[in-house]
């Protein structure tokens, strides 16, 4: 009886972890366009964010170290990704700089590579 | 050469093994069924747990297993796992039943990697590491050595893999030594949708798995019946959720193609379904 509701548990389990992406596969499928304006258009960056140009970039999952990389970076408020462009726009506080290298660094411990720095931030 | 008849217990290892074989191998956004050659970030912190479900002979062997890794550098990452195995009632001897398996050390090294916009091509060596802790009959008693050499090519909606592997067994208890097996995988993913970070992403996976395994000895002499090739076609899923921290990954292996040695039980099919959160 026991290894009767256990196999009835694992059948569930498979079947709804099976069926959840699936549907929300279809759901993604619908364009949203809200998602594609959250990064700003190229030459319309927010001034008080670096932006930078990133090679490798394909999936979120793995852009996720981006966010947590910069994240560990003294004046880093927010950052947001642009998987299609390949552009990483990092928010921060006034005051901050960081040396080309240290983006650089902070890219490649990311596990991708720096193109370049397109815009430093324009309000100190 | 020699050969003599399975016996018993060693069948039952042989039970056990086909559900042990490849459980370390994948990892984060990549092949459910073979090697990944993507390292975690930086100070990155991942955590897994799996239900892998053998089932051979219409005998099911299912493994649970929980995993960390953590992202040395952007290029190094390393890892523990540890399984528990539920082999069944099914069939007498000391390997049935349910137990804690043997820990598993991983570790996984990008040592080339060339970037473009929207596309990454990597090349990595894994290792695996299999230590003898179990001490119960859910172990396989001996310490095991897995190395593979995989590259990747990840872009925004194509995704290819290709891997070998070598597996080497150590002696086991009673003079017993499982079969190395050599492991050849290709694996293609797509992804249908542009991918939009903060937004649920799927790729779609396909994968051709072989293993070849040499036959397994019992004080030097083969074991008539067991080593042997099997060929799996491997379809599966990725699905990463808003956070783009969670990874769910489904997938089935079923057999196209086995050539086994002696009398052998055939694998019906291996399901194996990970869930992931890394921070």
């Amino acid at each position: 009886m026991c290894k009767r509701i256990q196999k009835i548990l694992i059948s569930l389990t498979t079947a709804l972890v099976l069926v959840i992406p699936l549907t929300a596969t279809v759901i993604a499928m619908v364009p949203t366009a809200q998602a594609a304006t959250e990064t700003p258009a190229k030459g319309n960056y927010p001034p008080d964010a670096y932006v930078i140009r990133v090679d490798g970039l394909a999936c979120p999952y793995c852009a996720y170290g981006i966010e947590k990389e910069f994240s560990t970076l003294d004046g880093t408020r927010s950052t947001d990704v642009n998987i299609e462009q390949g552009v990483v726009v990092v928010h921060v506080k006034p005051g901050t700089d960081w040396s080309a290298q240290t983006i650089k660094q902070t890219v490649n411990d990311a596990g991708f590579t720096l193109k370049r720095v397109v815009q430093r931030p324009q309000v100190h | 050469m020699t050969s003599r008849t399975l016996n018993s217990p060693v069948r039952n290892i042989a039970y056990v093994l086909t559900a042990c074989v490849l459980p370390f191998a994948a990892w984060a956004h990549g092949p459910i069924f073979s090697f990944n050659p993507k390292t975690l970030y930086k100070g990155g912190v991942a955590l897994e747990g799996s239900f892998n479900r053998d089932v051979a002979d219409g005998r099911a062997t299912n493994l649970y297993q929980l995993k960390g890794r953590y992202g040395v550098t952007g290029d190094w990452t390393v890892g523990v796992s540890a399984p528990y195995v539920d082999a069944g009632p099914a069939t007498p001897g000391p390997l049935a039943g349910s137990g804690l398996g043997d820990v598993h050390l991983l570790n996984q090294y990008r040592f080339w990697r060339q970037d473009s916009k929207g596309i990454q091509r990597s090349a990595t060596i894994v290792n695996d590491l299999k230590l003898d802790t179990s001490g119960s009959p859910q172990g396989t008693g001996s310490t095991d050595l897995t190395t593979g050499l995989v590259y990747g090519y990840e872009s925004i909606h194509w995704y290819h893999w290709a891997s070998a592997g070598y597996v080497w067994r150590g002696l086991g208890p009673d003079g017993l030594r499982r079969g190395n097996t050599t492991l050849l995988n290709l694996v293609g993913g797509w992804r249908p949708r542009m991918p939009v970070y903060g937004q649920a992403d799927t790729v779609f996976l396909l994968g051709l798995n072989t293993e070849i395994t040499q036959r397994t000895s019992d004080h030097g002499q083969d074991l008539a019946n067991t080593g042997g090739t099997r060929v799996f076609l491997s379809p599966g899923l990725i699905w990463t959720d808003s956070s783009n921290s969670f990874a769910v990954r489904p997938g089935i292996q079923i057999p196209i193609y086995s050539n086994l040695n002696g009398n052998q039980p055939s694998t019906d099919y291996r399901l194996r379904v990970e869930l992931e959160y890394h921070y």
